[in-house]
């Protein structure tokens, strides 16, 4: 390791030489450097102390050019400062003597070659022996100073692009070829080569010997399939002992003095930088310099000294770059990969050096040294060192880092034993369960499967759909959403009520059905309705008691009459039937809604005692509770004719007004009086429905208020959801009540119930849960998510027009007036009956029938190899 | 007796020795159980020698050593990315040695290599995979200044094996300098690539035909002015957010203001406009990620830099104020969290599904998740630390508040089950890619 002196710093310096150059060349004591070009032949000495360059001498001179002027290729001899060879780009070669004493310097001109020479180099010890390489096949072996040519050498390849002596095979040469092959010679033997190899595939545009006298049989070649490899050439059959695959194609490349296993390449296009390689970690440059602004052509370095690196490039600049200020790439590499995935993997991807210091310990307990394969260990100097970055140590360490730089790929999967599942709505749900139920989502899972988006079909009511799902939402693990299932519930249990009643009662079929059947059977029972007889019997499977309730036909029987959803009898049922139960669980429930809405309390059930939930949440010992209320309600509401209630009504309005926030229990049920201690501040709601107009009402007109509170209750509750990023309980609640009531009845937007249900559709894609995704899509009463299902791949066209077929009638053409069609009904071709379902036809022909006509024609035809009858196939 | 037993603890010493030194045998015993264990050790090395270096694994009770061919499936050089698909069955990795490797899932939950592929001629920095609607595809970017797209196509070669191979689409080679980041858009964008260069431009490529893979044309370009280093789409399927992209610079000056641009897509303009840079950020980004905004109307926005930050973006919404067609939609930042919790720097950033944990890693390997409380506070709810003795434990933070009930202690219910990259050689038939052509 050299020394660092402090003073001996030089930057990185460059000097314009005034035009595209194409090769340089530095001279044995560092001091100067030459530069050629197509019209440029310059020396410029190099300052010891600054690194200045400075314009030392300009070959090219006088008038006469030519193109003996025009350079490839420029050497400058190790052994006689005074001599320089140039190749010329018209086949000659001249050189040059700096001692000449007139102005043009230059002394012999061998116009040997017939074409272009690219290369041209000394021989390390004979000073005035010179080996050069043309395009016209051949390398030439020359003497300056006798001017003559001493052997031609043919390769019987293609155009030669390096030539080089090996620095300690004295009678050895390397050469390579336009066609990949590399070739060794001898001198003393000008008819054979001592061996050929193919090396590269493309040219091989630049090869070196390696300059360590312990590898002086390791030669380096670049070519144009960009890749850098090294051989050992001492056998006959050369072996590849290493590669470096770079970026582009390589132009040119120069061993790194004192290290023995870098090596600096230069492109021959598009990239402009200079890249040093170790051959120990040979995917990453270990340093590059970007500091020219075109191709760099040449670059040589410092001889002896593996920190200033020239380079000359066709801007018209040569550099002379310090190692201390090349950019090296693995500082600023990001050294980590880090992804999650939807089923709860963490794919992380770490550098070793991190990964596995703490591994130092083996799991033995010996505390051993840390093998090197376990890549480079910290020390406890560490820090020490770091803080004097110019230290050799340092230096050191820094290279044995990026040499034993790797990483290691680490998956860890959350554990899939997490079955646990609620017991009661007020169990508490732990971190680690949040953390995996987020990670691996394994109760999204589940509620996305066991959810019942639709009862209609099984007959089931809407309260009792909630409740399932409700309790579904318990099983998975989430409190919070049972409840908000109860609620809603409870909120809608009416209306959706007479909704199954009238699918069940009015319909009988148990069909499945889709939004628009639903709207095309309400009116037709709407229709029916206003027909039959003024009493209807309304069966109420879950209360198990029969209301019997006049009904007046007729137009006035309904209020909205135009879509027949909602009707007076309804009101005037849930009134009847001693709904007015719903109001007090309004009320109470109210401040629990709204702070539940808003600040989101997960563990907050408090105020709520347990006693009620249990009403609630236990679906038996609830619907047993509801049952006496109900009785209760009827007993008290039945006998008063339904104006004379109105007086009733003061009494309740006292109760409400309590400062508990008032319950109907207090009155109704006084054995269940609440036990909240505390009395809870006011909330939202109160101004709307607790003032007497509200409340004093008309009768038929008494559920509106609360129904318009509970539309708001709901929506903001499952916005509230949906901001914190839960858009399966929005989703399913939606679908659920909308597959009952219209859902334009809660005041949502509906582009954020769109994108609640596109991010939802997302989710389940995720997992794979296709079923539900499709239910999801066909339930949905949103146009553009509808559309997804409308999207199949498989059409039926017309047999005759080839156009797509209505999809009601899928075996009719819209045109089958017209006279083509009529004429060519689409039968089958065996039974002739039409065919409403699958064609099987023959393509070429349009010759065909039903699936099942056509698959026993086969049978019956398997000695012949076609079953069209024209044969077509 | 003894002497068998004296014999067996040299061989285990010689195990574990062994394993240090070719890291490719986990081994641990029960020190007591040496004895009993000195058969089943030979028994082993001889199941070891005829399976050659086979991966084999070997359970006893409380004895369990997994054997398995070392370096058959490593990446030579540093890794740099990795990343899940859509349904997360499948890993990509990219790494300095020029190659990409896909890994599959398979019924055992193992992860399997099935194809690994030279890419680049250079460094990969990131690879990213299309959403599963347009095929398997996978885009990878490169030091070596291009965008590479693949496609996955399995053929059944003479032994009729399934191989999975992996075709160059197109190479995007626009950039002047290295591309360090490449990113497709969400799904509802249709099929966009953007790229992100170290001399700060931002190309925003389409394939007008998502069906053909190999045509894509420039759309866009975007000047940062500053060495880019990641990219991120906003992942928002809501009707009246426009689409976004927040690109990170790594400019390693902190006089150069700003490292974090926010762009837009202006219908009106039909072009992207630049319409917040977040001052307050000098240091350079490593990574930057949108938060998957299920039902949310303002967008998460995650930054790694010496710092973990969060941000609100609150948009104004084109269709509430219905603007005039020249004025960009105003976008409102706030910053709610920022942490410097680990003590590095940052380096990468990720998001679950909901959107609700952010998971963090920074360059002393440790790994942070994140989560807000319902005030929307972030706090750090568990780190997930590499032990030499219980390796990768979740570790979960005292007193968070997030859903109510605090538990401390370690779980033993989480437990990160650790796998390493020497898996052994696939099966004899490889995975059925389940989900091809599964989606719509």
């Amino acid at each position: 390791m050299e020394l660092i002196n402090a003073d001996y710093q030089k930057k990185t310096t460059h000097v314009n030489v005034g035009g595209a150059a194409n090769a340089l060349s530095v001279c044995r004591d560092n001091s100067k450097v030459i530069v050629a070009g197509r019209s440029l032949l310059k020396i410029f000495s190099v300052d010891e102390n600054t690194g200045q360059f400075k314009e030392f001498k300009n070959l090219h001179i006088g008038r006469k050019q030519g193109l003996n002027m025009s350079s490839a290729d420029v050497a400058w001899c190790q052994n006689d400062e005074m001599l320089i060879v140039t190749a010329a780009t018209n086949g000659a070669i001249v050189a040059w003597d700096l001692a000449a004493m007139n102005r043009n310097k230059q002394f012999v001109v061998l116009s040997e070659h017939r074409r272009t020479v690219t290369k041209v180099s000394f021989h390390p010890h004979e000073s005035s022996r010179i080996i050069s390489g043309s395009q016209d096949g051949t390398m030439k072996m020359f003497d300056v100073r006798k001017k003559e040519c001493l052997c031609t050498f043919d390769s019987k390849a293609d155009g030669v692009r390096c030539v080089q002596f090996s620095p300690y095979n004295h009678f050895q040469f390397a050469a390579s070829f336009d066609n990949g092959n590399v070739q060794i010679w001898d001198y003393r033997r000008s008819n054979i080569c001592i061996s050929q190899f193919i090396a590269h595939k493309g040219s091989v545009y630049t090869l070196e010997w390696h300059p360590d006298p312990e590898e002086k049989n390791t030669l380096a070649t670049g070519g144009r399939d960009s890749m850098v490899k090294v051989w050992d050439v001492l056998s006959s059959r050369p072996k590849e002992i290493n590669n470096v695959p770079t970026t582009s194609s390589v132009a040119s490349l120069r061993w790194r003095p004192r290290r023995k296993d870098q090596l600096a390449t230069v492109s021959m296009m598009l990239d402009f930088t200079i890249n040093v390689w170790d051959l120990r970690r040979k995917y990453v440059p270990f340093a590059y310099f970007d500091d020219h602004r075109d191709t760099t052509t040449g670059i040589a370095w410092k001889n002896n000294d593996p920190d200033y690196l020239f380079s000359c490039s066709k801007d018209g600049t040569l550099f002379m770059h310090n190692m201390k200020e090349s950019i090296r790439p693995s500082d600023n590499t990001q050294t980590s990969g880090f992804d999650v995935s939807s089923l709860g993997y963490l794919g992380l991807a770490g550098d070793d050096k991190g990964m596995y210091t703490p591994r130092a310990q083996s799991p033995s307990g010996q505390s051993n040294k840390l093998p090197t394969l376990f890549g480079w260990k910290g020390t406890e100097n560490d820090g020490l060192i770091y803080s004097r970055p110019s230290s050799p140590t340092y230096i050191g360490l820094k290279m044995k880092q990026f040499l034993n730089a790797r990483s290691s790929l680490t998956i860890f999967k959350t554990s899939s034993d997490n079955n646990k599942f609620c017991e009661d709505l007020d169990d508490n749900i732990s971190v680690e369960d949040t953390v995996i139920e987020h990670l691996k989502k394994p109760g999204f899972i589940f509620m996305a499967k066991n959810y019942k988006l639709t009862g209609i079909s099984a007959a089931l009511s809407f309260k009792d759909l909630c409740t399932q799902n409700s309790q579904i939402a318990l099983k998975a693990g989430s409190p919070n959403i049972a409840r908000t299932w109860l609620l809603v519930g409870e909120f809608y249990c009416n209306e959706a009520q007479m909704r199954t009643n009238k699918a069940v009662g009015g319909v009988n079929t148990s069909l499945p059905r889709t939004q628009s059947d639903n709207a095309t059977d309400k009116h037709r029972r709407a229709e029916g309705d206003s027909k039959k007889p003024s009493i209807m019997s309304r069966k109420d499977d879950l209360h198990g008691s029969q209301i019997l309730f006049p009904v007046t036909s007729g137009a006035e029987s309904e209020i909205h009459s135009d879509e027949g959803r909602v009707e007076i009898e309804d009101y005037l049922t849930d009134i009847a039937r001693g709904h007015h139960s719903e109001p007090d669980f309004y009320i109470s429930d109210d401040e629990n809604i709204l702070s539940y809405g808003y600040d989101g309390a997960t563990s907050e059930a408090d105020f709520m005692t347990d006693q009620e939930w249990n009403t609630i949440g236990i679906p038996s010992e609830a619907f047993e509770q509801k049952e006496v209320l109900d009785m209760e309600s009827i007993a008290k509401f039945g006998h008063v004719d339904v104006p004379s209630a109105v007086a009733n009504l003061s009494a309740a309005k006292r109760t409400i007004l309590t400062p508990h926030g008032g319950r109907w229990h207090e009155t109704t049920a006084p054995s269940r009086v609440e036990v909240s201690s505390s009395p809870s501040p006011p909330v939202e709601g109160d101004g709307m429905f607790f003032s007497d107009k509200d409340l004093v009402v008309k009768p038929s007109l008494w559920p509106n208020p609360l129904g318009a509170i509970k539309h708001e209750i709901t929506s903001k509750q499952l916005m509230h959801m949906a901001r914190n990023n839960d858009v399966q309980t929005p989703v399913s609640i939606i679908l659920a009540l909308s597959s009952y009531i219209s859902s334009d009845i809660l005041p949502l937007d509906e582009c954020d119930v769109e994108r609640w249900q596109q991010s939802y559709l997302d989710l389940l894609a995720k997992h794979q849960l296709w079923v539900q995704h499709a239910e999801v899509v066909k339930l949905s009463r949103i146009p553009s998510i509808r559309g997804l299902s409308a999207s199949s791949t498989v059409h039926f066209c017309c047999r005759v027009c080839q156009r797509r077929m209505p999809g009601a009638k899928p075996w009719r053409c819209d045109h089958w007036e017209q006279p083509d069609h009529t004429n060519k009904p689409v039968t089958c071709f065996l039974c002739n009956l039409t065919v409403k379902g699958l064609y099987t036809y023959c393509q070429a022909c349009n010759f065909g029938g039903h699936f099942r006509c056509v698959a026993e024609w086969m049978k019956k035809r398997k000695d012949k190899p076609g079953w069209c009858e024209n044969h077509c196939i | 007796m003894r002497l068998f037993q004296i014999f067996a603890f040299l061989f285990s010493v010689l195990v574990i020795k062994y394993k240090d030194a070719t890291d490719g045998i986990g081994f641990s015993s029960d020190e007591q159980n040496a004895g009993d264990a000195s058969a089943k050790l030979v028994l082993l090395l001889l199941c070891y020698l005829a399976n050659g270096f086979r991966r084999f694994s070997f359970t006893w009770p409380q004895f369990r050593v997994e054997l398995f061919s070392t370096h058959f499936h490593k990446h030579k050089d540093l890794i740099h990315d990795v990343s899940f698909d859509f349904f997360g069955k499948r890993m990509a990795t990219c790494s300095s040695d020029q190659s990409v490797k896909v890994w599959d899932l398979n019924e055992n939950e193992e992860w399997i290599c099935t194809s690994s592929w030279k890419t680049h001629s250079a460094s990969v920095w990131k690879v990213t995979w299309a959403h599963p609607e347009f095929g398997q595809v996978l885009a990878t970017c490169s030091f070596d200044r291009t965008v590479a797209v693949w496609e996955e196509s399995i053929v059944e070669n003479a032994s009729s094996q399934l191989n999975h191979i992996w075709i160059n689409k197109t190479n995007l080679v626009d950039s002047r300098t290295s591309v360090k980041d490449v990113k497709f858009s969400p799904k509802h964008l249709g099929l966009q690539l953007a790229s992100c260069s170290s001399n700060g431009v931002v190309r925003i490529y389409e394939a007008p035909d998502p069906m053909n893979l190999t045509h894509w044309s420039m759309q866009h370009e975007l000047l940062c002015k500053m060495s880019c280093s990641c990219i991120s789409w906003n992942p928002s399927t809501y009707r009246y957010h426009a689409p976004m992209l927040a690109v990170g610079c790594d400019d390693p000056s902190n006089s150069t203001g700003g490292k974090v641009f926010i762009f837009e897509f202006s219908y009106a303009l039909r072009d992207w406009v630049k319409i917040k840079m977040i001052m307050t950020i000098t240091d350079p980004v490593n990574n930057i990620a949108f938060a998957p905004n299920m039902g949310k109307k303002h967008h998460v926005l995650a930054i790694a830099s010496e710092k973990l930050y969060i941000y609100n973006l609150n948009p104004r919404l084109n269709g509430e104020h219905n603007q005039s067609s020249s004025e960009q939609s105003d976008i409102s930042l706030q910053e709610v969290a920022h942490f410097a919790d680990h003590n590095s720097k940052i380096t990468r950033l990720s998001w679950n599904d909901f959107g609700t944990i952010l998971l963090s890693t920074g360059d002393d390997g440790k790994v942070f998740l994140w989560m807000a409380n319902y005030m929307d506070i972030w706090k750090r709810v568990g780190t997930i630390k590499n032990d030499s003795l219980n390796p990768f434990e979740l570790e979960l933070v005292k007193n968070v508040p997030s859903s109510g009930e605090t538990s401390g202690q370690k779980s033993s219910r989480i437990s990160f089950k650790r796998f390493t990259q020497t898996r052994g050689p696939p099966p004899e038939k490889p995975l059925e890619p389940v989900y091809k052509g599964a989606y719509y």
